[in-house]
């Protein structure tokens, strides 16, 4: 195990090496001039040629291709991530404050779904066909259907426009004022957990009746055990391996991809961030958020392997 | 193993942190404020680094001061200069700057701070380099503690507009001793200016919040503690928030939202005029190259229906490429674009092709600038033109229009640039010179007019003079301005006294009343 976690590790390093360079040679490829991108969109004959030349030149555009990934790699190295070509700030400090958010609003809605969900796909697994089956099969229907924008328009027009009762945006940090925190987070977590939670809840029915149909089950059932004790004790278990993985990967999309959330909700996140880095070609906010992506990415898939031999004895990882 | 007491517990603790969460959020402290929803996020307040969304203008203009200050009508007027002198041969200018004016942080404006100012705006090694407006500076000085003098290498008409941040923001006055004590990335975050609002608290891209300088020097009417600029990007959004109460004023509101701004209770609503937008036509090459051909299509637009259908009726048809908020502008000529087919007609016969002709035209793939286009495309086809819409990413789009002008036929311009540089606007756009590349109109008649223009001070002959440009642009079709849109706002009068935007589309910031404040 441990040397399995050792090797696992080790890899990360070329795998990281591999994606950044990828991602800085489509960069490079990809039409668009950085420098260009600084001029706002309807103010664009107002920069001179000279302004930009000289913008190029300080922001070490100017130089080669292989001459800006080598010098990027080096300062990865010493812990610099370089500095926004728009933001004109350092990607560390950037990404120091727009990951937390992003990394609560995983953590949150994860929770929030996996909590509501499971309890709900072992209950409609339990009682198959009966009203609440029913009513759970179209709940999920309509979480997978509605689109993440959708749900969120529809929650701020019921519970802040109509109701008001929480506000429609923003953002406060936790240390700043916890109420105001919580408050603002309450609707895109919402949100966010919807989806998920339908795809949780359909995947834990399906996993739990595949399950309970087992031999061991039924033998387990003719001893005499009861009813509660089959479904959480022998069960369940072996039902959550492919939740934990679905779960597991959706914690890695949602930390890449929660722009239309983040947009709507005014919440200063990591998918935005990319986005606007992605459009403006910011280089080194692009390389950094990719390098941490991908990192926190890797590492949910190895917690997600582990987590599979806690679950299930049977699966044990050779070195 | 289940503990039932401790369950109800839990449970009814969870019920009370809900019911405290879910009670009415409007309960704010008893501060006059309120809150402003922009579309735009504010990059960086050190003023020697280019930003020019409107709301980061604003911002600048609430917590930063120009030396002079620009009026609407282009005259100089008084600002951290309470009176300027300039010499027979235009070659120096004296500013007296006013006693008794301190930054945020608490040093004083000195002769010293402004020298420090010009030269550092002037530098290419500073921030984004050196400021274009300030480059006939040949030397500035400090006399005396409260006197500047700036030494011209040739006369600049436009040097006096430019010291008072008519053109760009970063002629704004910035607190030398924060900058140097702070160093530029942490003074870009936390700003010292002499304006009649300081930075409280700013969360990048969520809010930014101003609060009223207690030391103001300036008169100031306004009874508003704290402002807030809430960064809200998704219009649907935006007009929820506003609705919610949340938000309390907007401006760059999108034509389709605005009814519904409107209809919240005690909504006052308004909209000045800001530049122009353009159909630029691309010189290079066919069919364009033809005057004809670029008449044909002036004539065969209708803008009408462009201005009903996606401005709201919040713009109004071009008289050439001087916008109505210019000092410059004339209502008389050249004549309002209006739609002549058989004008048209008669242009593509006289171009030699009565067939007409295809253009591709580029534009970024934005809903409302695609929706021009093909209000556009329906139009030019009646005469047999045909517009192809080359909706392209922004980096593309750009290129089209200031590098490759082998990328489209002619490309989709919006000129939202400060009005009290002509240059901004005549210059830049069109001449052999200009930084719209695709343009590529270049006569010595027209070069010969942009090189006087910083030659003229005399402000009738300055009138005179633009117009004259104006006409002669309108007269060789440099390129088709079809109308001149309007920056709508909106405010719940019940809460903010007073909201207007002036014609440079900035707030004023001394006038901000919190009804019942």
């Amino acid at each position: 195990m441990g040397r399995y976690l050792i090797r696992r590790i080790l890899l990360m390093a070329p795998t990281l090496l591999i994606v950044t360079f990828l991602v800085f040679l489509l960069l490079f490829l990809s039409p668009g001039d950085p420098v260009l991108m600084l001029v706002p969109i309807d103010e664009v004959a107002q920069m001179t040629d000279e302004e930009m030349d000289q913008l190029r030149r300080k922001l070490g555009l100017d130089r080669p291709i292989y001459v800006q990934y080598a010098d990027w790699l080096f300062d990865v190295l010493r812990g610099d991530l370089g500095r926004s070509i728009h933001q004109r700030r350092p990607v560390l400090d950037l990404l120091a404050a727009r990951f937390p958010v992003t990394l609560e609003l995983a953590l949150l809605s994860v929770f929030l779904a996996s909590t509501v969900a499971i309890p709900i796909g072992i209950y409609t697994a339990v009682r198959p066909g009966g009203i609440g089956d029913f009513l759970g099969n179209i709940v999920a229907l309509m979480g997978v259907s509605a689109p993440n924008f959708w749900v969120a328009l529809l929650l701020i027009v019921v519970f802040s426009v109509h109701l008001k009762w929480l506000p429609a945006g923003g953002f406060v940090r936790i240390a700043d004022d916890p109420v105001r925190h919580v408050e603002r987070m309450i609707l895109p977590v919402i949100t966010l957990s919807t989806a998920l939670m339908a795809v949780t809840m359909r995947l834990t029915r399906s996993s739990m009746l595949e399950v309970l149909n087992e031999d061991y089950v039924r033998t387990a059932r003719s001893k005499g055990l009861g009813q509660r004790r089959i479904v959480f004790v022998h069960a369940l278990k072996n039902a959550l391996i492919p939740v934990v993985t679905t779960v597991g990967l959706q914690i890695g999309r949602i930390l890449g991809g929660t722009i239309v959330i983040e947009i709507i909700f005014s919440l200063p996140g990591m998918g935005k961030l990319l986005l606007d880095a992605i459009f403006g070609r910011d280089f080194p906010v692009v390389q950094g958020s990719v390098l941490l992506i991908t990192l926190v990415f890797m590492s949910i898939n190895l917690l997600v392997d582990l987590t599979y031999a806690s679950i299930d004895p049977r699966i044990r990882y050779a070195s | 193993m289940f503990n039932r007491k401790r369950s109800v517990k839990g449970f009814l603790a969870l019920l009370a942190l809900l019911l405290l969460l879910t009670m009415p959020v409007a309960a704010q402290d008893a501060m006059n404020e309120f809150v402003i929803g922009v579309s735009e996020t504010v990059v960086t307040l050190d003023m020697g680094v280019r930003s020019p969304s409107l709301a980061h203008k604003q911002v600048s203009y609430a917590i930063y001061e120009p030396l002079l200050r620009l009026g609407t009508d282009g005259s100089i007027n008084p600002a951290l200069a309470s009176d300027w002198t300039m010499s027979e041969d235009r070659l120096t200018i004296t500013l007296n700057l006013r006693e008794g004016v301190a930054f945020h942080d608490g040093s004083p404006l000195d002769a010293d701070t402004v020298v420090w100012n010009i030269n550092s705006a002037r530098d290419p090694e500073f921030g984004d380099g050196a400021l274009p407006d300030y480059g006939r500076i040949a030397s500035v000085e400090a006399l005396d503690d409260l006197t500047v003098q700036i030494t011209m290498s040739a006369p600049d008409a436009n040097i006096l507009p430019a010291l008072a941040a008519g053109s760009d923001s970063r002629a704004l006055i910035m607190s030398r001793a924060a900058f140097e004590a702070l160093g530029a990335d942490e003074y870009a975050f936390n700003p010292s200016g002499t304006g009649p609002f300081k930075l409280a608290s700013w969360e990048p891209g969520v809010e930014l919040v101003l609060e009223r300088n207690q030391a103001y020097w300036g008169e100031s009417s306004g009874n508003a503690d704290r402002v807030a600029f809430r960064v809200i990007l998704d219009a649907s959004a935006a007009t929820l928030n506003y609705q919610s109460g949340d938000v309390h004023a907007m401006f760059s509101i999108s034509a389709p939202e605005l009814p519904l701004l409107e209809a919240v209770s005690g909504t006052v609503s308004g909209a000045v005029a800001r530049g122009v937008n353009v159909l630029a036509l691309n010189q290079h090459r066919p069919p364009f190259d033809n005057i004809h051909n670029r008449r044909a299509v002036m004539y065969a637009i209708d803008v009408e229906p462009v201005i009903a259908l996606v401005y709201g009726g919040l713009a109004q048809p071009a008289r050439g490429i001087t916008p109505p908020n210019s000092f410059a502008y004339s209502d008389e000529s050249p004549p309002r674009l209006a739609r002549d087919l058989d004008a048209a007609r008669a242009e593509l016969a006289a171009a030699g092709n009565p067939d007409a002709f295809e253009f591709e035209v580029s534009v970024v793939a934005q809903p409302f600038r695609i929706q021009v286009l093909e209000i556009m495309q329906a139009s030019l086809a009646e005469v047999g033109i045909g517009l192809v819409i080359q909706a392209n990413e922004r980096a593309r789009h750009i290129a089209a229009l200031r590098e490759d002008t082998d990328i489209a036929e002619a490309g989709f311009v919006q000129i939202l640039a400060a009005l009290s540089a002509p240059e901004a606007y005549l210059g830049r756009f069109a001449g052999c010179g200009a930084n719209i590349k695709i343009v590529g109109y270049c006569t010595d008649e027209y070069e010969a007019l942009v090189a006087a223009l910083p030659g003229i001070f005399d402000s009738a002959e300055r009138v005179a003079h633009i117009r004259e440009m104006n006409e002669v642009a309108w007269r060789d079709t440099i390129s088709v301005p079809y109308l001149y849109p309007q920056i709508p706002y909106v405010y719940r009068g019940d809460i903010i006294g007073d909201f207007a935007l002036n014609g440079y589309g900035l707030l004023d910031w001394t006038n901000f009343t919190v009804v019942g404040g």
